[in-house]
């Protein structure tokens, strides 16, 4: 009667996995409006490592591991895989829950398992400096980590509000030696610009990218890093899922059920991507379910339609075929700042539109009512972002009680909550409000968004 | 630079990761539509509902001062924080220069204005705007000027009202101009959620009749910043606990002490429980029993108490819970500062609290800040509940 399953660092996996070949169709391509001809990824070569950028397109199904990488990982994975026991006994559920753990990286997230890997694909291509925004710095202080490990300078742009109201995540990165600068800010043309015309400006996450792009694009030995969405991200974050599968096996198990939270889509898609795998390859000893969850303050993909969207207000940019609620689409502020993200990852787009990914969305009471009872269960304070999947799995784990079914049932604890204090107290205050987004206005978006590019369904 | 980053931006988005949008929103002024009614509001202080068309002359006569010029600048001052950002494209004169001019915030005037303005007016400029390609647009008036503007412009664009007239029923509204500032400027950092929101104006044929009916005249996109724009006003058709409310104030009643009663439902279940005489939508006048002074503006109120104890009892508007400052700008300033808190007595049907959990006040910022705090409300026969004010 374990509660945690652990793997030996030399069971630790030496390959990623990539989901490109065995996609059920091809990735649609990007589309350019003014062409209407697909856009190449070399465009991102600018303030990408060049390694990475490989990676982004690769048909490669498995992507070895660099040695070093392997190394740093060591000092916190592989991580355990829990069987959450007192969980299920105070559900009195039959169905068995287990969760993979990657609150322990020094970090308390996953993001470090593709900071580290972009650090060192940068240096090893001459890189010195990498630059890169973060909101509350969950991201943020990932990459300042993989910095101080391998020896990179690290530029971070924090939200101005985040800077200045949420001190404790800056500080952890200034002690990995991080240069974590307030932005908007002086450093760049554009923060000047931005600051020039309201002093007063608290920043945004729009703003922080475009400050680290161009802190990127005008230094030599400079280039930029990202925390999710983009596919070289969610191949690194594999490793979560590869673990997860050697854990099983050695208790003899396997889930029939694995349930996530997206924001960008990157730490769902490395739990479950290596099941996919098995899935699809006929390896699988069983059929296997995936749910993603999102919150309903930002239903992009449970509520969204798959259409070719427009980038931005101008309607000049580049088209992507994604999950869009419509441009007009803001989503009220939510403790789980990492799903409010407006991006998401085109292949769990694709796959959810394939039926292969199911998506639930629930709001913040729920889910924080979710997390309370797994606190006061497992004792783990969970992050808000996973705390949607938590509420998925008592939900499920709550009809197997009623249905009698003995299901496995796998999710990702993605990162803890110790420096969401405020978000925990808002809840126990009763503070929180259960945002819905109404889907009138998502049909009208659509409906604008065909009325601009009558040509859309012609792709 | 600014090409690559952006060029970079548009690369990124392609690939599912946005930016773009705020890198955008910065690089050129914004541009903000900005109309003011001028007579909006005046016909408030003299006890008139509203100052549509001829009883714009019927409140000068009444010696009704502007409203509307007042909010607009307080407004426009406080936008200064992003002064950069922005230019005001707005009207002449009166509708809106003279204020932006004072402010001294970047503007231009579109079209021109005779020396009367007109409901046409403000629809011309509503339309100006729109093809000037604003972004937003915002108005000092009321519901007529939110009509006017919803005829024009429907949900093609984002509209924000600044309150300013008698009868704000649509909730199109900031609870006030400090409020529609902070929104705006919400709005000009980043994007603000839009929400279809009601065109609301009071039914002229149930009004003559003395029934409190608002016609919905159509939607508005509004920006909403959560607690700053107010929903849409309920008129209260429950009866649910009236009459208990009614028999414990009837109770508490004392003679020799004048009564002024706002306007409501639950303000005229006690008349009606009483048996004195009170109309729906106006400020009445009660002593021992007896209504003295029926639909009173301000110059009546304030005559009717002075020297003599008085007491004020009003309910809160449903859905907003404005208890001084909309619906009933007869009780002004100045009789509340003569009456003072001690004695206002608040009456509210428990479901009508419900709707906002708190009080608000919208007087001026004298009377406003003494009111803020806890007032007690009467909720039930004997029941007494502590609010908030805000």
């Amino acid at each position: 009667m374990h509660a945690k399953i652990f793997l030996s660092e030399d069971e630790m996996p030496d390959k990623w996995y990539n989901i490109l070949p065995d996609l059920p169709k091809e990735l649609p391509p990007p589309i350019d409006p003014a062409t209407r001809e697909p856009i190449k990824p070399e465009a991102l070569e600018r303030i990408f490592a060049k390694e990475l950028i490989k990676q982004e397109v690769s048909q490669d199904r498995w992507i070895k591991i660099p040695e070093e990488v392997r190394e740093i990982y060591s000092l916190w994975r592989p991580t355990p895989l829990f069987r959450a026991r007192r969980l299920e006994k105070m559900l009195r559920t039959p169905a068995r829950i287990y969760y993979k753990f990657e609150s322990i990286s020094p970090a308390g997230s996953h993001k470090p398992n593709t900071a580290v890997a972009q650090a060192y694909y940068n240096l090893k291509e001459g890189i010195e400096r990498l630059t890169t925004e973060t909101g509350a710095g969950q991201w943020g202080s990932a990459l300042a980590f993989a910095g101080a490990m391998l020896g990179i300078d690290v530029t971070v742009y924090m939200v101005k509000c985040s800077y200045e109201q949420k001190p404790f995540r800056r500080v952890l990165m200034q002690l990995w030696n991080a240069d974590v600068v307030a932005s908007p800010s002086n450093r760049t043309k554009f923060g000047s610009e931005v600051l020039s015309k309201d002093p007063d400006n608290p920043g945004s996450l729009g703003i922080a990218i475009s400050e680290a792009i161009e802190d990127a694009v005008t230094h030599e030995n400079t280039k930029y890093t990202l925390g999710s969405v983009l596919n070289h991200v969610l191949i690194h974050q594999t490793i979560i899922g590869l673990e997860t599968k050697k854990q099983f096996e050695a208790v003899d198990d396997y889930p029939d059920l694995i349930v996530g939270c997206i924001g960008g889509g990157s730490s769902f898609s490395g739990l479950f991507w290596p099941f996919y795998y098995d899935k699809v390859s006929g390896k699988a000893p069983k059929d296997v379910e995936f749910l993603a969850t999102e919150s309903t303050a930002a239903p992009s993909v449970s509520k969204g339609i798959y259409m070719y969207d427009h980038g931005d207000t101008a309607r000049l940019t580049p088209l992507l075929k994604m999950h869009t609620l419509g441009h007009e689409f803001v989503p009220p502020p939510i403790h789980a700042g990492g799903l409010r993200y407006h991006g998401m990852a085109p292949t769990l787009c694709l796959l959810a539109n394939e039926g292969i990914v199911k998506v639930k969305a629930y709001n913040q009471l729920e889910v924080f009512d979710a997390a309370a009872m797994f606190a006061n269960s497992e004792g783990h304070l969970p992050a808000p972002e996973p705390t949607h999947a938590i509420k998925a799995v008592i939900d499920e784990a709550i009809r197997c009680k009623e249905t009698k079914e003995e299901k496995t049932i796998l999710f990702l604890l993605c990162g803890h909550g110790h420096f969401d204090m405020k978000a925990y107290q808002d809840y126990i205050e009763g503070k929180l409000l259960p945002y819905e987004y109404p889907e009138e206005e998502v049909k009208k978006a659509q409906e604008r968004l065909k009325e601009l590019y009558p040509w859309i369904g012609e792709l | 630079m600014s090409d690559k980053v952006e060029e970079v931006l548009r690369a990124l988005n392609a690939f599912g990761v946005s930016g773009l949008e705020d890198f955008e929103r910065w690089k050129t002024k914004r541009k903000i539509g900005f109309i003011v009614n001028p007579i909006a509001g005046m016909g408030g202080s003299v006890g008139l509902k509203g100052t549509d068309g001829k009883v714009y002359k019927l409140a000068l006569k009444l010696n009704a001062k502007p409203v509307a010029p007042i909010k607009a600048l307080n407004f426009l001052n406080r936008l200064k924080a992003v002064k950069g950002a922005i230019e005001l494209l707005t009207y002449p004169r009166e509708m809106g220069e003279n204020e932006a001019k004072q402010a001294n915030l970047d503007f231009k005037v579109l079209g021109s204005i005779d020396e009367e303005t007109t409901a046409e007016d403000t629809k011309r400029a509503a339309k100006d705007m729109l093809e000037a390609g604003v972004e937003l647009i915002v108005f000092v008036g009321g519901d007529g000027t939110a009509r006017d503007i919803c005829e024009v412009i429907g949900d093609s664009l984002p509209v924000l009202g600044v309150p300013a007239g008698v009868k704000m029923h649509s909730s199109v509204f900031a609870v006030n101009a400090r409020a529609a500032a902070e929104v705006v400027i919400e709005f000009v950092r980043r994007a603000l959620p839009l929400e279809l929101r009601e065109v609301m104006d009071v039914d002229e044929e149930a009004f003559r009749e003395n029934r409190l009916s608002a016609k919905l005249y159509g939607f508005m996109k509004v920006p909403v910043k959560s607690d700053l724009v107010q929903s849409t006003k309920v008129a209260t058709t429950e009866f649910d606990n009236q009459i208990e409310i009614a028999r414990y104030v009837a109770e508490l009643m004392e003679p020799d002490v004048v009564y002024v009663i706002g306007p409501g439902t639950t303000t005229k279940a006690i008349a009606d429980y009483m048996g004195f005489e009170k109309t729906l939508l106006g400020v009445d006048v009660v002593l021992n029993g007896k209504t003295i002074v029926k639909d009173a503006n301000e110059k009546q109120i304030l005559s009717s108490i002075k020297g003599r104890k008085a007491k004020v009892i009003v309910t809160p508007i449903g859905g907003q819970g404005f208890i001084f400052g909309r619906g009933n700008q007869q009780i002004s300033a100045e009789v509340l500062k003569i009456l003072g808190k001690e004695n206002i007595i608040v009456v509210s049907t428990r479901k009508k609290l419900a709707q906002t959990g708190f009080l608000r006040v919208d007087v001026n910022e004298e009377v406003d800040s003494a009111l803020k705090g806890e007032i007690e409300v009467i909720v039930g026969y004997g029941q007494r509940v502590l609010v908030e004010v805000r």
